[in-house]
């Protein structure tokens, strides 16, 4: 197993109190396989990545639980053992390209950087390999001396990509790689991380709020809200027959484009402020089988099939 | 649009703003009250002296007339004569005393910068805490100090009591390397005169810090504030994740984009590097062009002061020129 | 729209930390100057002008700061400086500000080719460098205390045209001034009921900070001997005669003056900081 987290909690200590921004979520990825972690604005799914390379930013911080890359806990390690491991055997991809590159530096000079600073290789051999991995993700060689402004929005996270494997990491964390662009440069990088997870055998995480997005490409589905993961299936399943309320409003939620005279749904109401989050389960107030208990106890995390799912409704 | 045309449209910009400098020099100096020629020769000289005099200044020629003149006469690179002793052309009396002054600037700017750097970099670093706390009141403290007060203050120690350094001058009278550029830091090394150069530098050091560290409190803001910024944004994160030094992060990614809004001020202070420099001449007796104005002033050589306004006024429109084509330079995004 | 609630005020003062410290000294530092020179005649022992004992004699009991170059007291000196130079600075700020306060708002309201040509005239003058700027005035005027006003309110007419413009500017685009206008209210009433109370905050910093910065340029002045004649009291040119004795051990000409302008334009620098930071401003400079 490739990556196993474990019980993990992420506490953002702010002056006004603390953000539960991710409480006990576990969960278990292999090699070559896609976790698409789904959410809305505010669920943790960013935390939850940044977390995985202790990438979170004060006053954040991991309170408790554990991160295992290959058997090796990612928390309890160094931050110059974590520098090596970061950008090699996990590689991070960000939202938006054009404020994730340095704006003064050449793009193929910031793909050399990443490569060199990890490897001991000359720097025409660095060289080398950045123009191949140009062509790997699909942009012309000659672009090596453009500066990150000169570049489409597509062709930047692309660049973006091109450093996250610049050194064939075993996994790499894409927060929200395509929201920034448009609905066709997003198939070519969703093609891309297929391609890298079918070729190269990298394992994705892919952070998005889209759901639709995510049944498209990936293997396992995670749903996250207020911090919890609600529901842990593979997507088919999921798409089939969510088990978490919460996931099903999601999917409900989806606009089917065939479909005639489709009303918008939406989930009522809006997501807790995590200062102060609802007692019980925290989407008890718009959750439409809540049950007494749920406004009252944590619900238990329940494995049904090889599926995971956090919800009163599968017995306590 | 490529460099060569940002370069082209930028001086064309500086045109219309060294025109109006110009404008304001003249009327400052012709439309004051004030009859210059009497301020010379005082009440008591005859009328046809005063008469001469206001002739052969141009004084006696209509407003606009002698603004054109005086345009005319820039064009060709005249600034007039200097009203008293020999006569002589003012441009000469200022390059005989600008390298002076040049030199105590670049000196005091290289110290403000570095002090600003220091003292920015480390307040950026720790935003936030008692560190950060103190270099704001630093940078307040010191550009309060009054530069004539400072100057003494530090001649007294180390020129006195420590006796390290000079207390005045530019260089002991023979000591001076052959006239290349006219600053003796410079023309030492070329000409590799040593001893020129230790003694040299040892006068140009009190000044320059005294300059420098009143005028280096600007650059710990700017310095720290930018930094902030910068460290701040996406692209530092990203740096992170891709397991870049700290070290490597700092120096090559976040410093060179923190110092793009800091080359833009540098223009600006420039001005105030002049304007420290006229008080610094004078307390530590250096003979630049401050000690010179200031002297002329008490003579009521009127060409010569108008004549040396007129030169800074250049000046300043030169560097602010030339400080954003090395912005356009270095910032690609302005370029393409 | 802020209205003004001392209590609040006071309570934020506390909160803010450092800068309400920076605040409160600064404040007390100019009060202080300020007592000086409205009560000179009261805390001074002799009178500023008069020779009262022997050239350059070191504190005493009998001249707690020593006398200077003609015997002067420098005690009374110092405290009589203060008043020159709080006239000063006071006079040429309200120049400064007479001028540049409501060119700044006609010309950031107004816009256009007006705009454009008054803005290229303070920024020219804006880049020059203020001290020679002054001592250029200075030099045509003569030695005054009106005349060193105007030579000081030169130099900033622009900084407060700029500021004030660009609150303008940023200002005027705002919903409510497009409200009000909607409702059917006057340009002039705009500038008056609106812009001009938000304004007002920014020119308190400004003003602070540009205080502490004229201190320093009407001391250099002085020190050159461009700004009052002798024998009026001022602290930059007590400065410059006390030079000559300076560093053969008579500290004191020199270092009671100097220190006090420091002091002075100290006090107006926290002052404008701290304020600065409190009302949440960016930094403006």
């Amino acid at each position: 197993m490739l990556l196993e987290i474990d019980d993990l909690h992420v506490y953002y200590f702010t002056k006004r109190g603390v953000v539960r921004a991710v409480e006990g979520v576990s969960f278990q990825l292999d090699r070559a396989e896609i976790l698409g972690v789904v959410g809305e604005s505010g669920s943790g799914k960013s935390t939850l990545g940044l977390a995985i390379m202790n990438l979170v930013p004060s006053p954040g911080r991991i309170v408790k639980g554990s991160i295992k890359l290959d058997g090796k806990d990612l928390t309890k390690m160094s931050e110059r053992e974590l520098r090596e491991i970061r950008g090699k055997e996990i590689a991070m991809v960000f939202q938006d390209p054009m404020t994730s590159l340095d704006p003064l530096m050449r793009i193929g000079d910031q793909i050399v950087e990443t490569i060199l600073a990890h490897e001991d290789i000359s720097k025409e051999e660095a060289k080398r390999r950045a123009l191949e991995l140009l062509e790997e993700v699909g942009i012309s060689k000659d672009r090596f001396n453009d500066y990150p402004h000169q570049l489409s929005g597509g062709m930047r996270q692309r660049v973006m990509i091109a450093m996250a494997i610049s050194l064939n990491p075993k996994l790499i964390i894409a927060d929200e790689p395509t929201t920034a662009l448009d609905v066709i440069v997003q198939d070519q990088i969703m093609e891309l991380f297929s391609k890298l997870r079918d070729e190269f055998g990298v394992a994705i995480i892919l952070i998005s709020h889209d759901l639709a997005l995510e049944l498209e490409v990936s293997d396992k589905i995670g749903v996250m809200y207020a911090g919890w993961l609600m529901e842990l299936s593979r997507a088919e399943e999921l798409a089939k027959k969510p088990l978490n309320p919460y996931a099903r409003e999601l999917l409900k939620a989806i606009p089917n484009v065939e479909l005639e005279e489709q009303e918008l749904v939406s989930i009522p109401g809006s997501p807790p402020d995590l200062h102060d989050p609802p007692p019980g389960c925290r989407f008890h107030p718009r959750c439409p089988d809540a049950m007494p208990i749920c406004t009252k106890e944590e619900p238990p995390t329940k494995s049904i099939d090889g599926r995971f799912v956090k919800c009163w409704l599968y017995g306590g | 649009m490529s460099l060569r045309a940002y370069v082209i449209t930028r001086i064309l910009m500086t045109i219309p703003m060294i025109l109006i400098l110009l404008t304001l020099v003249f009327l400052v100096m012709r439309v004051l009250p004030g009859n210059p020629v009497i301020a010379i020769v005082g009440m008591k000289a005859s009328p046809e002296y005063i008469k001469k005099l206001e002739h052969q200044l141009g004084l006696d020629k209509p407003l606009w007339q002698q603004y054109l003149d005086y345009l005319g006469n820039l064009l060709k690179g005249d600034l007039g004569r200097s009203m008293i002793w020999g006569k002589r052309p003012v441009i000469q009396e200022i390059m005989d005393h600008f390298p002076a002054t040049l030199e105590l600037t670049i000196g005091g700017f290289l110290v403000s910068v570095l002090l600003g750097l220091a003292t920015g970099m480390v307040a950026g670093i720790r935003s936030g805490g008692k560190v950060d706390a103190s270099m704001r009141i630093y940078s307040i403290v010191v550009y309060s100090l009054f530069i004539p007060l400072l100057g003494m203050m530090l001649q007294l120690v180390f020129g006195v009591w420590l006796h390290l350094l000079p207390v005045g001058g530019r260089i002991d009278p023979g000591m001076e390397p052959p006239p290349i550029t006219g600053l003796y830091v410079l023309d030492s090394i070329i000409s590799l005169k040593m001893d020129s150069l230790l003694n040299s530098l040892a006068h140009l050091a009190l000044p320059s810090f005294t300059l420098g560290l009143v005028l280096s409190g600007i650059y710990t803001r700017l310095v720290r504030s930018s930094l902030i910024e910068v460290l701040g944004q996406d692209f530092i994160r990203a740096c992170k994740a891709r397991g870049l030094p700290g070290r490597a992060i700092l120096f090559k990614h976040a410093l060179k984009n923190a110092l793009i809004p800091i080359l833009t001020m540098m223009g600006l202070q420039f001005a105030l590097l002049l304007a420290g420099a006229v008080l610094t001449e004078t307390t530590f007796s250096w003979p630049g062009m401050g000690t010179f104005l200031v002297e002329r002033i008490t003579y009521r050589d009127f060409t010569t002061i108008q004549g040396s306004i007129v030169f800074y006024a250049l000046f300043v429109a030169l560097v602010s020129l030339v400080v954003d084509l090395v912005y356009a330079y270095v910032d690609p995004r302005i370029r393409y | 729209m802020r209205t003004f609630n001392f209590s609040r005020f006071l309570s934020s003062v506390r909160d803010a930390g450092l800068d309400g410290y920076m605040m409160v000294v600064g404040l007390i530092i100019v009060l202080v100057v300020l007592v000086m020179a409205v009560f000179a005649e009261f805390i001074a022992p002799y009178d500023p002008i008069k020779t009262v004992g022997m050239p350059v004699t070191p504190p005493s009991p009998e001249f707690p700061w020593g006398t200077d170059t003609i015997g002067r007291d420098v005690f009374s000196r110092v405290v009589y400086g203060s008043r020159t130079i709080m006239i000063v600075i006071l006079m040429s700020t309200a120049l400064s500000m007479a001028v540049g306060i409501p060119l700044g708002l006609i010309s950031g309201y107004v816009g256009g080719p007006l705009d454009r040509v008054l803005s290229l005239v303070m920024d020219s003058i804006y880049a020059f460098p203020g001290l020679i700027l002054a001592i250029a005035v200075a030099a045509m005027l003569g030695p005054g205390i009106y005349n060193t006003s105007i030579s000081l309110a030169v130099v900033y007419i622009p900084t407060y045209f700029r500021m004030v413009r660009g609150q303008v500017l940023s200002l005027r685009e705002q919903l409510f001034v497009e409200a009000a206008r909607a409702l059917g209210a006057t340009d002039w009433r705009i500038l008056r009921k609106y812009i001009f109370p938000n304004v007002f905050f920014i020119i308190a910093v400004v003003f602070s900070l540009n205080v502490a910065d004229a201190i320093l340029t009407e001391a250099g002045l002085s020190f050159l001997g461009l700004s009052v004649p002798a024998p009026t009291p001022d602290w930059g040119f007590d400065l410059k005669n006390g030079q000559r004795y300076f560093l053969s051990g008579k500290w004191w000409p020199v270092v009671f003056p100097g220190t006090m302008i420091i002091l002075l334009a100290l006090g107006f620098g926290l002052l404008g900081e701290g304020l600065n930071r409190m009302l949440g401003q960016k930094e403006v400079r």
